[in-house]
């Protein structure tokens, strides 16, 4: 892909460079402000600068020097004198074009011959003279315009330039050389002619594979022009392409923060971008697959089917084989164009295209993992213990009532829970494979992926899944570009009812099956939950997902025309069975069958139009466009179902509507490559909101200001090589409200009501129709500086978001008959945060590459005003000038060695412990995180190192199990197993101990202390960690043993850890789940194998 | 081959940003009209679709167990009175049982949390009931079951919290910060709504076919009937006898000849009966049946109430039982699993109407009349008539008897029945060692005093 271009015709190419689209939402190659402008094209001219300012449109091939001179004299002022020897007929040239200057022109017809151009008021003359291109100046860029640094370009024997870091080289002609090859690492090498040229862009196509294309995001000239986006690094992708979704989006750089709650595959995800913007609930961003708005919502129904009841995320299952980079944006400016959609933050998926001549190629992958970190539990002596310490302190007998643990059952029998549940290697295996071809206009690209992994839980039950992928793209001319993406999904999970983890705190001597291995459910008279019967749980989800999505460009002339549409579905089968053997005879059983059928498709459609326009030294760009999204939701769910075969329509049915709709203007100009100014406004209009509050207007600008630039042809080894300065700021607004929040909601009986109530209904939501959007008002500043020969890079952000009008649930009495109600509350919530990272990029020519990459951001919250915070339900959640999270606590004073009971600090000294006492705030959460990856290359071989690290404080795990089952006591599910932590605990007096004595009833001296210790300073733990999320090393093999074999190909084996190690003070569990409660992240080690043809 | 003037180009967006002002209206989210499956917009606009809320009445009331109209209502005050005591160890249940509730207590948040869902329902229904699109005859008959199942609602949670506070309109900010009414004025508000009830329902029991089970709306006798409980709680004798006298004598509720048919969904003496979900199991059978033969069941009878049965009282045998180890329960309902609605859920029967009239006559110095109305009961039961020629004091401690055995374990009569005689301090203080006076009222839920500021807790919590 060669675009030639004459020295006069750089004006519209500048004009096209720099359209920025209005409106990027469905935009199918997300393309992101990258402003290109080839320097030193255009020469200059004195005399010639009128003719620059007139212009003029052509259309037709074999246009002479004649013809053009005719034309221009009939439509313009301009009258030619031309010296004789010039050539009116030879070197015919070919022009297409509606706004080409005079000067374009004529500077394209005489490209090839020696004529020297004099402008006098109205006349210009022809002078035979010395030829205008004594040199070449060849501009080298790669996918999205990048420039590359570093390409070679060969014109003769010993006469080789590297083009510099803007992708710019001069390169002197050489009699009898016209032809310039050009090689670039990664890419493959092109050969083109230069003959008769004085300027050339050369577009190379990079081989996604290489570690280069990375090279190219960190580059100095992206970053130069981007105000607020994040390009995530993916090291997934390039090395083993293996992975769900859910791998990749974790650590997505700096003011993006994702946590994973649950390490279960498929499992949802909470990503926060700069922080949390609401009150109440989870602020997720919005996702962007290929231009459509995809459905991330969780799609788990079933009461308990849902993996451990964080949901199966549509989005968590994709396949990461088809992703080729994941951008994030966060500032005002860059989200003005998604609205109120994306008022929390846009994640772009971009997907793998055809833009080469064709390829093949392989990718399979295979491992196992374990689980990161898990709790040490007691044995049977240690529990049976515990058990006899806690009666005997509460001065109770052990009887077959209050003790069958000990009394009735063999205490000497133990089960290792831990081991039952976690029973070893979870084994994945993951494989993939594309091809790509092009036939004339067309190009093709299809990819499957499949990927096969097992839970750590259990009998591992395995999840499935499988993707397809097909583009195609029609580029029918240069104005004209049409493409059609499909990805398909499909997935089966087979994972438990419920996250097993819990099984784990099982009593260990529980007798589990009886002589015959039948499952036993009492136990000696005393009805027993059998761990085991969780096991005979059938559970089945089967999730498709399909998004489709068109795109087509029209650029007649200055003007650009875009329309995108697409259609995302998710459609999620689940069943469940509890046979009835897996239940208590005793208790006449049936098998009990849950069943939920949903389906969610969302409609996108968008035009926009843009015309770009350039006035002195500005280039304005400006545009706007309409669109509309709208989804449509089927629930057909049992809500508490016994024995439900399938629901059928009318029960249990529910149909939801939203729709949302949005126009915007935006205008774009560049002032001399060193100033940019965006300016959107925006009218969104959304069904969730009253007719009268429906609409809400929004507004953003943003500006970039490189203020130092390295003059070209400096010394590279300049220390200060390149700074520039960001500023963003703008006001949208959420619709982030459950549907139909404004009016009373009737909603269908849902389950197994009697047949003679068919079609029942019940007042489900009271209606509120003063509801208003919620607004947040979002500024961002920045700076990036380029050190050291561009070596260096290091980027500061500062950002100031406050979110107003926050929609707060009001917490009803019963008598209204809710619980619950909606309302826009005087509350203002303020992020704000510091975001850094720095970079370093490996020198060319050094034998052993090193790269690195720093990042991290210090995120705060503040809960800045709360209208009547005093008098509202709130009152004791939330605190004004602290963070949401923040809490009053009593001052722990560790065990009191005499009493043997936790002991805190009696503030206003009455002797007893009162809320007056709870004095101390607090504020767990996330004080900062980051990642550090570095990336070493040295010949063949590669490593690459992805660390992830978080300050935080956050609960002890133990919080959460003492709640549902203080220690010492029998817990009626029989979860009354503990941590060996609780070993250090105290027995007898003046022990210095951990924990306090222990008790089995629920209104003794002790018990009381537990409940003031889980609300005391003591609960708190640091969780801060570092971890190593990623380690590869690959070797890429010699393409000489390939050759040896006849094979024209490249191919890479690889080893690959992820979270091998982690390392807090946090107490055995995970510190970012902190919980023992759920499925602990899984640490893996797998080895893969890829080849391209 | 024109020469092109950029400054047109203007113009071209000026017409585009018109275009976008006009297209970029309220119109494109319009949302479909997708009738009655989720939107409120089209609920009340016929005969069916206001049927179709009441019902949901019927289905809320019986939705999960354990609830205000399912279960709660004879468990809970049950172990408050002489009546149940429960053999496991659950806290919140020991706490009624020994009546030292705390208002943290999950069961009595429950009660209180269902039952005013309840009446916001029914406020809801009656709301849509006043629009003009169902017919006048569906739309007479539904307000008057409307009005039943909140006089009823009320009438029990008056039995358990004392004033409680009386929400009859649909405004949620009104509602959200009401403070307790006077007993006697929701007392009042009951009355007016049977009596406008009694008006405007219908008088007759529709048969039910062999799969539908009927009586399960309330109709006149059903708004007399509560009328006449109202009035005896509020001792006015004269009107209690009245409407008692009204409801009895009818041809075609009679008593049922065996205490074992009582409770089946076919049995004549049923007033009102609720249906519900699932396998056609009530709660209260959930809750009282043991699970299995050789198990526990959850609550068992006192020996106080045991010994209160007169010898060969053919109650006795029907509506209690006895597990392998010789905890005795309820056994009025008798079907734990697969019940197909044989049972269905008793919320008022006529034998209650007897016993009203046999009080009320007492009071009201028929002693001859009341001896009578206790002996229907007494026959039925198998045992030997009462004597005439009994003093007042000894009819109205026969009826006291009479109505603790007929009514065991039933919707609380016990415990509203101590309260209002005037025995709660002299029967349950020597019973139960943490009894207060304070003991006779539950506690608001905490929860709901701090969502509700006007709220006020009753004394001793």
């Amino acid at each position: 892909m060669v675009k030639l271009i004459g020295s006069g015709a750089t004006y519209c190419f500048c004009t096209v460079c720099i359209m920025v689209l209005a409106f990027h939402a469905a935009t199918a190659q997300t393309r992101q402000q990258t402003h290109i402008d080839p320097p030193g094209f255009l020469s200059e001219n004195k005399n010639a600068d009128t003719l620059k300012k007139i212009f003029i449109s052509f259309d037709g091939d074999n246009l002479t020097l004649k013809d053009i001179i005719d034309i221009i004299q009939q439509y313009t002022p301009f009258r030619f004198f031309v010296q004789s020897g010039i050539s009116l007929t030879g070197h015919p040239v070919r022009l297409h074009s509606r706004s080409l200057s005079v000067w374009a022109v004529l500077d394209s017809a005489l490209r090839d011959q020696h004529v020297r151009i004099n402008v006098e008021n109205r006349s210009i003359s022809l002078e035979r003279g010395k030829t205008v291109s004594q040199s070449v100046k060849v501009y080298v860029v790669g996918k999205e315009d990048v420039p590359l640094e570093g390409a070679t370009l060969t014109l003769a024997p010993g006469k080789a330039v590297k083009t510099d870091n803007n992708g710019f080289a001069t390169m002197q002609m050489v009699q009898g050389y016209d032809s310039l090859k050009v090689t670039y690492t990664g890419a493959q090498s092109q050969t083109v002619s230069i003959s008769g040229l004085d300027s050339i862009v050369i577009h190379m196509v990079l081989e996604s594979s290489l570690t280069e294309i990375t090279v190219n995001r960190l580059s100095r000239k992206t970053r130069s022009v981007n105000k607020g986006e994040i390009i995530k690094d993916l090291p997934g992708i390039r090395i083993p392409a293996a992975g769900t979704m859910q791998h990749l989006l974790s650590g997505l750089g700096t003011g993006a923060l994702s946590i994973q709650k649950n390490g279960i595959p498929g499992s949802g995800m909470s990503i926060f971008i700069r922080g949390r913007s609401a009150l109440v609930g989870d602020t997720p961003p919005l996702y962007i697959v290929d231009g459509m708005r995809f459905i991330s919502q969780s799609m788990g129904n079933i009461v308990d089917g849902n993996s451990g009841g964080v949901g199966l995320s549509p989005l968590a299952l994709l396949a990461g084989a088809i992703v080729t980079d994941i951008h994030v944006l966060k500032d005002a400016d860059s989200l003005a164009q998604y609205g109120a959609m994306g008022v929390n933050g846009v994640v772009i998926i971009s997907t793998i295209r055809s833009r080469d001549n064709g390829h093949l190629s392989f990718n399979v992958n295979t491992g196992a993992g374990v689980p990161t970190r898990n709790i040490h539990l007691m044995n049977s002596r240690q529990y049976g213990d515990m058990r006899l310490e806690a009666l005997r302190n509460d001065s109770i007998t052990p009887d077959a009532t209050n003790a069958p643990d000990l009394v009735l059952w063999d205490t000497t029998k133990n089960t290792d829970w831990n081991k039952n549940v976690f029973p070893g290697l979870a084994k994945v295996l993951d494989a993939s494979m594309s091809a790509s071809m092009k036939w004339k206009n067309f190009s093709l690209l299809g990819s499957a992926a499949y990927r096969q992994e097992e839970e750590i839980l259990g009998h591992h039950p395995r999840n499935y899944l499988g993707t397809l992928y097909g583009s195609a793209t029609y580029v029918p001319c240069d104005r004209m570009q049409v493409c059609i993406t499909v990805i398909y999904s499909n997935n089966n999970n087979n994972q438990y009812t419920i996250d097993q983890t819990t099984l784990q705190y099982y009593v260990p001597s529980v007798p589990s099956l009886d002589s015959s291995q039948r499952l036993l459910y009492t136990v000696n008279g005393v009805l027993v939950n059998n761990p085991l019967a969780f096991n005979q749980y059938k559970y089945g989800a089967h999730t498709q997902t399909i998004v489709g999505n068109f795109g087509l460009t029209y650029k007649p002339g200055r003007w650009e025309l875009q329309l995108n549409g697409g259609y995302t579905g998710v459609g999620a089968r689940e069943g469940t069975l509890i046979p009835a053997m897996a239940q208590n005879p005793l208790l006449n059983p049936m098998d009990m069958r849950y069943s939920a059928h949903t389906t969610v498709g969302g409609r996108f459609l968008e035009a926009q139009l843009s015309y770009g326009w350039r006035w002195g030294n500005w280039i304005f760009l400006a545009g706007g466009g309409v669109n509309q999204y709208i989804q449509h939701n089927v629930m057909d769910a049992p809500a508490d179902t016994v024995s439900i075969t399938s629901a059928s329509p009318g029960s249990g049915f529910t149909i939801t509507d939203y729709r949302i709709a949005g126009a915007s203007l935006r205008l774009s100009a560049n002032a001399g490559r060193r100033l940019y100014v965006d300016m959107t406004v925006r009218r969104d209009v959304s069904s969730r909101m009253v007719p009268a509050h429906a609409a809400f207007n929004s507004v953003a600008a943003g500006s970039t200001w490189i203020f130092f630039q390295r003059p070209a042809g400096s010394n590279e080894k300049l220390f200060f090589y390149g700074g520039k300065a960001h500023l963003s700021y703008g006001v949208a607004g959420s619709d982030a409200i459950p549907d139909y929040s404004y009016q009373p909601v009737w909603s269908a009986m849902q389950g197994n009501i009697p047949t003679q109530l068919a079609g029942a209904i019940y007042p489900s939501a009271p209606a509120d129709s003063s509801l208003t959007w919620r607004r947040i008002q979002k500024l961002s500043v920045g700076t990036t500086l380029d050190l050291y020969g561009g070596l260096i890079s290091i980027g500061v952000v500062y950002y100031h978001h406050l979110c107003k009008d926050q929609l707060v649930p009001y917490v009803l009495p019963s008598t209204t008959g809710f619980s619950t109600e909606l309302r826009n509350r005087d509350a203002v919530l303020r992020n704000t945060g510091w975001e850094i990272s720095l970079a370093k990029l490996a020198r060319k020519n050094s034998k052993l590459k090193w790269m690195s990459s720093l990042s991290f951001t210090m995120p705060q919250e503040k809960l800045v005003r709360f209208q009547g915070l005093e008098n509202s339900y709130y009152k004791n959640t939330f605190m004004i000038g602290q963070p949401l999270e923040a809490v009053k606590l009593y001052q722990y004073m560790g065990v009191n060695n005499t009493t043997g009971y936790f002991s805190f600090k009696d503030f206003n000294g009455d002797g007893k412990y009162t809320d007056s006492d709870r004095q101390v705030i607090r504020k767990p959460g996330i004080r900062m995180y980051g990642g550090w990856t570095n990336k070493l290359q040295l010949g063949q071989w590669q490593l690459e190192a992805t660390l992830e690290f978080m300050l935080q404080t956050g609960y002890d795990y133990l919080r959460d199990i003492f709640v549902l089952n203080p220690p010492g006591s029998l817990g009626s599910d029989l979860f009354s197993n503990m941590s060996t932590r609780l070993l250090d605990r105290w027995r007898k007096q003046g022990d210095h101990a951990a924990f306090e004595k222990l008790t089995t009833l629920p209104d003794s001296e002790a018990a009381m202390r537990m409940q003031l210790y889980l609300n005391s300073t003591g609960i708190l733990r640091d969780a801060s960690f570092l971890r190593m999320k990623l380690l590869t090393l690959s070797y890429t093999l010699p393409p000489n043993w390939l050759h040896k074999m006849k094979l024209k190909a490249n191919a890479k084996v690889y080893l690959q850890a992820q979270n091998l190690f982690t390392l807090t003070p946090y107490p055995e569990v995970d510190p970012m789940l902190q919980s023992g409660l759920v499925c602990p992240l899984v640490k893996s080690i797998s080895v893969g194998f890829q080849m391209q043809f | 081959m024109t020469i092109n003037n950029r400054f047109r180009s203007y113009r071209y967006l000026l017409l585009m940003a018109a275009v976008i002002s006009v297209t970029g209206c309220k119109q494109m989210v319009s949302l479909p009209d997708r009738g009655d499956q989720s939107i409120s917009q089209g609920y009340f606009a016929s005969d069916q679709k206001a049927i179709d809320a009441v019902n949901g009445l019927k289905a809320n009331a019986m939705r999960e167990n354990g609830t205000f109209l399912n279960g709660a209502g004879s468990i809970y005050p049950g172990m408050s009175a002489d009546e149940l005591k429960p053999t496991g160890s659950a806290k919140a249940w020991d706490d009624f049982a020994e009546n030292r509730l705390g208002s943290g207590n999950i069961y009595v948040a429950t009660i209180y949390n269902t039952a005013y869902s309840l009446i916001a329902q029914v406020n809801l229904v009656l709301q849509g009931l006043g629009g003009n699109n169902v017919s006048p005859a569906v739309c007479t008959r539904l307000r008057g079951e409307c009005y039943c199942w909140r006089a009823s609602a009320y009438c029990l949670l008056l039995g358990l919290f004392g004033d409680v506070p009386l929400v009859i309109g649909t405004n949620v900010d009104t509602n959200a910060i009401l403070a307790r009414s006077p007993a006697a004025i929701v007392y009042s508000r009951i009355i007016d709504d049977l009596q406008a009830a009694d008006s405007l329902l219908p008088g007759d029991y529709v048969p039910g076919d062999k799969d539908v089970v009927s009586r399960t709306s309330p109709n006149k006798w059903v708004a007399r009937g509560l009328l006449a409980r109202i009035y005896l709680y509020q001792e006015r004798w004269q009107d209690a006898e009245r409407m008692a006298t009204s409801v009895l004598g009818r041809a075609d509720l009679v008593l049922e000849q065996s205490p074992d048919s009582v409770f089946l969904s076919s049995s004549r003496e049923i007033m009102w009966q609720l249906v519900p979900w699932g396998q056609g199991v009530n709660a209260e059978a959930t809750y009282f049946l043991p699970a299995g033969a050789n198990l526990k069941p959850s609550f068992a009878i006192r020996s106080t109430l045991l010994n209160a049965f007169e010898p060969g009282d053919r109650r006795k045998a029907a509506w209690t039982a006895t597990n392998s180890s010789g905890v005795v329960y309820p056994f009025k309902y008798k079907q734990r699993t697969g019940g197909d609605n044989k049972e269905c859920y008793v919320m008022m029967r006529l034998a209650e109407q007897y016993l009203i009239r046999a009080e009320a006559r007492g009071y009201n110095g028929d002693l001859a009349g009341a001896i009578d109305d206790l002996n229907t009961i007494r026959l039925r039961a198998g045992l030997s008539p009462l004597k005439n020629g009994l003093s007042r004091q000894e009819v109205l401690s026969a009826v006291g008897q009479e109505r603790r055995i007929e009514l065991m374990c039933e919707w609380g009569h016990r415990w509203r029945d101590l309260k209002r005689t005037g025995q709660a301090d002299s029967l349950l203080g020597p019973l139960k060692p943490a009894w207060k006076p304070t003991a006779a009222l539950y506690p608001f839920p905490a929860e709901e005093l701090k969502r509700d500021s006007h709220l006020v807790q009753n004394p001793g919590y």
